[in-house]
Parts: structure tokens; C-alpha cells; sequence
């Protein structure tokens, strides 16, 4: 047991100093693991090593992502992926040019409104800089479509579409009061 | 109670989050994954001056050998399942290119094999793999695998089942792992808690310096140690490496001492160990693909009196970024601390490593 005391001491000194994972890395747009493995040596080698995980993490060529990097949500908040509703009237759209179906206008494929607590979506309108509140408007809309008893708003962004931008909603539906 | 009940707890968090992943995030796609390995084969002459006592035969001690040192196959690689959360696996085996086996229809046989979750806050992982007492000897020993290796003459190079391991993030360059090994095969229901066996080790690693202090407590070790062979060993191991231009040298010092678990002090409670070892080593890149390297351990247990030495020379020519050949001459002489019997075994070789 003294050479626990000895390991635990030396690790309470290590750990106190500036940890720059913490103060540096966390915040990584790219949403990866800054470099730490040097990824220049041969499998084989870093994985005899102790931190053989960066390696694998930093060095691998891509990995199968199973979640949705564009909701940003956190591994253990999530309970549903978010649906993309856009991707879903598009799809909607090019399948009523094929079969000559109508589509009615901003609910299309939306069908009866139904409100199901906690289930995740994301919804978009294209607008002008000079001119979003009709975008905000119709944003709303699809809002009360999609969660007809209230919604929390998780996340806003905008992307550029030609001349124009589209204005994202993430949204979640609030739970049965 | 409560630490069972506590990891029960953690545990039930942990499915629960796991289970609440919805079926579209478990998309189908590629099997992600690196296979890697290596070949390293060599011709071994190697000769027992021991009169005749191991080899059977005091007329003629030596043998001519085609090694496959510690060769292997292996698979790694991840899944991302949030920004900064990642699943990852390695599983690796040794494969043998003298033989074909390790054993009677036994073709691979298992090295390193966890599955674990890493991210920013670090990595968690279980298995069977090294210890972190292993791996914190990183490469000080320049003759690993080969007859050189330093679990010639010490104890601490295990490989444990039911080990789970915690590494913290990198820190300017200094991590910890803490690693327990569950007890589950053993004979002894006193020691088969969630921590009555463990492997801890910190180190620190800059350019051109690297340094790691270690401890086992109550490991089976997976090398013989002078005084109690594998047993179960508390160990207390540094280590440091430092390059000076082309050269770079390493040492460790360890100490081994009895186990709560140790056979030897199940059968006889005043048995002691008390096994000191250190290891020095140097390698020089001299050029054209060259480096020459040297080594010597030394270990004695101060109770027993067994003691045991050795030194390696060799030279390596690089063939290409993942290719060389090797030549190496290793002496090891052990003497038994009752009868005074010494036993010296030379090696020299030479052989082919290839890394993919």
C-alpha cells in the first residue's frame, strides 16, 4: 500500500497543473480530438502504448459515425435524432413530379397534427437578409404544426442558399403538462 | 456493500443511456476499422551452458531455432457517437510464423483485446490486455521479444484478464491510468473484490523525454520475478528515457515484493520476496539506416538470494520506413541463491521485421 500513497501523490501534482485539454480543446469546431498521438509511426507501435486510444481516435482514417453531428446534441441529453423535415418535403416534392400527385403548399407530408412529447426536429425557410421575418413567420408555423401543445426552441442557424440564406429551427416538443 | 451497490448504480446509468440511443443513430455503414501487425522472424543459435542440467544433455548444449517473435495481427478502430464521444476497439493476436501454432491447433493466440469509450474527459476500456506497469516501460528494453526481453529477469511484464483500465486526457504532456483486474478466476473469494488487485501508473512525455512511475498491487505477474516465479506481486517500477541527438538511453528500477494473494505465502506465511531489478539501455542511429543498441538488466531477490543478469548487444538496418533487419548476441546467466548453481544461456541471431 505505500506505493499507492506514493502513485497518489504524484498524480494529485500532475494533475494540478494546467490541464490544456480543458482550457484548449473542448471547444474544437471541428468536433474532434486536437493532435496529440504522433500519427507519423506504425500502428503496430502505438498500439503496445498506454494512451493507445488517441491514436486510434486522431491517426485512424474516419469512423463510422453513429449520430448526427449536424443537432449538436450531447450523447446523453438526446432522446430522439431531431427529424429533418425539409429533407423529408423534398423528398415528398420529387416523388409527386414523378406520380403527378398535388402537394398542398408548407404542410405537405405533414399529415394530422400530432403532438408527440420530446420528438426532435428540424425545420427551414429560405429568406433575404433584408426581409427574415416572413421566414420567422413561416418557421412558427410549422412549429405549432409539428408540436401543437408548445416546443423548446434547442438550437438556430442560418446557412447560404444562392443569393438567398436558410433560416434553421432545431426544436423539441414540450412534455404533456 | 456500498461500493458494489455504487458500481451497480454506475453501471445501470450508463445501460440506461446506451439503451436510449434511438434506431436511427445505430445506422448501418462501413465496418470502420485499421488491421496492423507485424512479422518478425528470426535464426536463433542459442546455447545452454548449464552442464547439462536444462537441456538434458551436457555434450551438446546449443540449437539452431526459427523464432517468431511475438509476430501478430491485429484490428482497431472506432465509431463516433457524439461530438466527443467515440466507441473503440483493438483486438490483436499473436500469430506464429515458425510453427504455425502456439499449440496443438491453436493458430492465434490472444494479445491485447479491450472494447471502451474515449472523449475529452479521457478513456475507459476493459479486456484483456497489459498492465499500465507493462506499458510504462514503454521501449527501454530494446530486445523486446527477442531473447533479450527484460521478463527474462523481472517480474511485472503482464498481460491480465478482466482488466479495466481508466486513462486520464493528456495534460501538457502527463496522463494516469488506473487499471483493477477483477479476481474472478482466482481460488481466493477474499480477493475477488472491485479492487483488491490493480495497476496504476503517471507519466510524462515531451519531446525527448519521457518519464513513468508504476505500481502493481497484488498482480499475478505474467513474468518470473527471482524469488516466486509468477505469482502475485506488489510492484514499484520507474522508468526514464531521454534523447541526446542520435542516441537515446533508458533505465528502470523496480522493486517486487509479495502479494496478498501469493501461492508461496499461502503455503508457507513467513515466505517473503524482496526483488530489486534495474535495466540500462542505449541505442545510436549512426547513419545509413544503422543503429546499434545495448543493454543490461540485473535482478536479485535479497531473501532467496536468487539472482539473475543480462546483457544484449545488436545492430539494426533499416531496409525501408517499416522494414529492417536485425543481428543481436544476448547473454543471460541466473544463479539459484541455495546451491550457488549458475546457468548461462547465449543467443545470437539474426532477422527480418516488418511492420504493416
Amino acid at each position: 500500500m505505500k506505493y499507492t500513497a506514493m502513485l497518489i501523490l504524484l498524480l494529485v501534482g500532475g494533475l494540478s497543473s494546467k490541464s490544456v485539454w480543458a482550457v484548449d480543446k473542448v471547444g474544437d469546431e471541428s468536433g474532434t480530438k486536437a493532435a496529440d498521438a504522433d500519427c507519423s509511426r506504425q500502428d503496430v507501435d502505438t498500439a503496445d502504448e498506454m494512451n493507445f486510444a488517441e491514436a486510434i481516435v486522431e491517426c485512424d482514417q474516419g469512423a463510422t459515425v453513429l449520430y448526427d453531428a449536424e443537432s449538436r446534441r450531447s450523447f446523453l441529453k438526446r432522446r430522439n435524432l431531431p427529424e429533418k423535415v425539409y429533407e423529408k418535403r423534398a423528398a415528398s416534392l420529387d416523388e409527386s413530379m414523378i406520380t403527378g400527385r398535388k402537394i398542398n403548399g408548407d404542410n405537405a407530408g405533414e399529415g394530422e397534427a400530432v403532438h408527440v412529447p420530446g420528438a426532435a426536429f428540424i425545420i427551414r425557410e429560405s429568406y433575404s437578409i433584408s426581409a427574415p421575418d416572413r421566414a420567422l413567420a413561416a418557421l412558427h408555423r410549422q412549429m405549432a404544426t409539428y408540436c401543437p401543445r408548445g416546443w423548446e426552441k434547442d438550437r438556430e442557424w442560418s446557412s447560404p442558399a444562392g443569393n438567398q440564406y436558410f433560416l434553421h429551427f432545431e426544436f423539441t416538443c414540450s412534455a404533456e403538462e | 456493500m456500498m461500493k458494489k451497490t455504487a458500481m451497480a448504480a454506475a453501471m445501470t446509468a450508463v445501460m440506461a443511456s446506451a439503451s436510449s440511443i434511438p434506431m436511427a443513430a445505430q445506422a448501418t455503414g462501413p465496418i470502420d476499422g485499421t488491421v496492423y501487425g507485424k512479422v518478425n522472424i528470426s535464426v536463433v543459435n542459442n546455447d545452454f551452458n548449464d552442464d547439462g542440467l536444462l537441456s538434458g544433455d551436457p555434450e551438446n548444449n546449443d540449437q539452431w531455432e526459427l523464432n517468431s517473435n511475438a509476430s501478430r495481427i491485429g484490428v482497431k478502430g472506432k465509431a463516433q457517437l457524439s461530438e466527443n464521444l467515440y466507441v473503440i476497439y483493438k483486438a490483436e493476436y499473436e500469430t506464429f510464423f515458425d510453427d504455425g501454432e502456439k499449440s496443438k491447433n491453436q493458430t492465434f493466440s490472444q494479445r491485447n483485446i479491450i472494447g471502451g469509450l474515449t472523449g475529452n474527459w479521457g478513456t475507459v476500456w476493459g479486456g484483456k490486455h497489459d498492465t499500465p506497469t507493462k506499458l510504462a516501460q514503454k521501449k527501454v528494453d530494446l530486445f523486446n521479444d527477442l531473447e533479450g526481453d527484460i521478463k527474462q529477469v523481472m517480474a511485472g511484464e503482464t498481460r491480465a484478464s478482466n482488466i479495466v483500465n481508466y486513462t486520464t486526457p493528456n495534460f501538457n504532456g502527463f496522463s494516469a491510468s488506473v487499471a483493477t483486474i477483477f479476481g474472478e478466476d482466482r481460488e481466493d473469494n477474499d480477493k475477488d473484490g472491485f479492487f483488491d488487485s490493480y495497476s496504476a501508473t503517471a507519466q510524462y512525455e515531451t519531446d525527448g523525454l519521457y518519464l513513468a512511475v508504476a505500481i502493481d498491487e497484488n498482480v499475478k505477474s505474467g513474468s518470473s520475478s527471482q524469488g516466486f516465479g509468477k505469482d502475485y506481486v506488489d510492484i514499484m517500477r520507474v522508468v526514464g528515457q531521454f534523447d541526446l541527438g542520435p542516441v537515446t538511453l533508458g533505465a528502470l528500477w523496480q522493486n517486487a515484493e509479495e502479494g496478498d494473494s501469493s501461492t508461496a505465502v499461502l503455503l508457507d506465511p513467513t515466505a517473503e520476496l524482496d526483488e530489486d531489478s534495474f535495466h540500462l539501455s542505449a541505442k545510436w542511429k549512426v547513419g545509413n539506416g544503422y543503429t546499434l543498441k545495448a543493454q543490461y538488466s540485473e535482478s536479485e531477490d535479497d531473501v532467496s538470494d536468487n539472482e539473475a543478469e543480462m546483457v544484449s548487444f545488436g545492430v539494426d538496418k533499416k531496409l525501408g520506413k517499416k522494414t529492417k533487419l536485425f543481428a543481436f548476441y544476448t547473454m543471460l546467466e541466473e544463479t539459484e541463491g541455495l546451491t550457488k548453481i549458475d546457468v548461462e544461456e547465449d543467443a545470437f541471431g539474426v532477422g527480418l521485421e516488418h511492420k504493416f
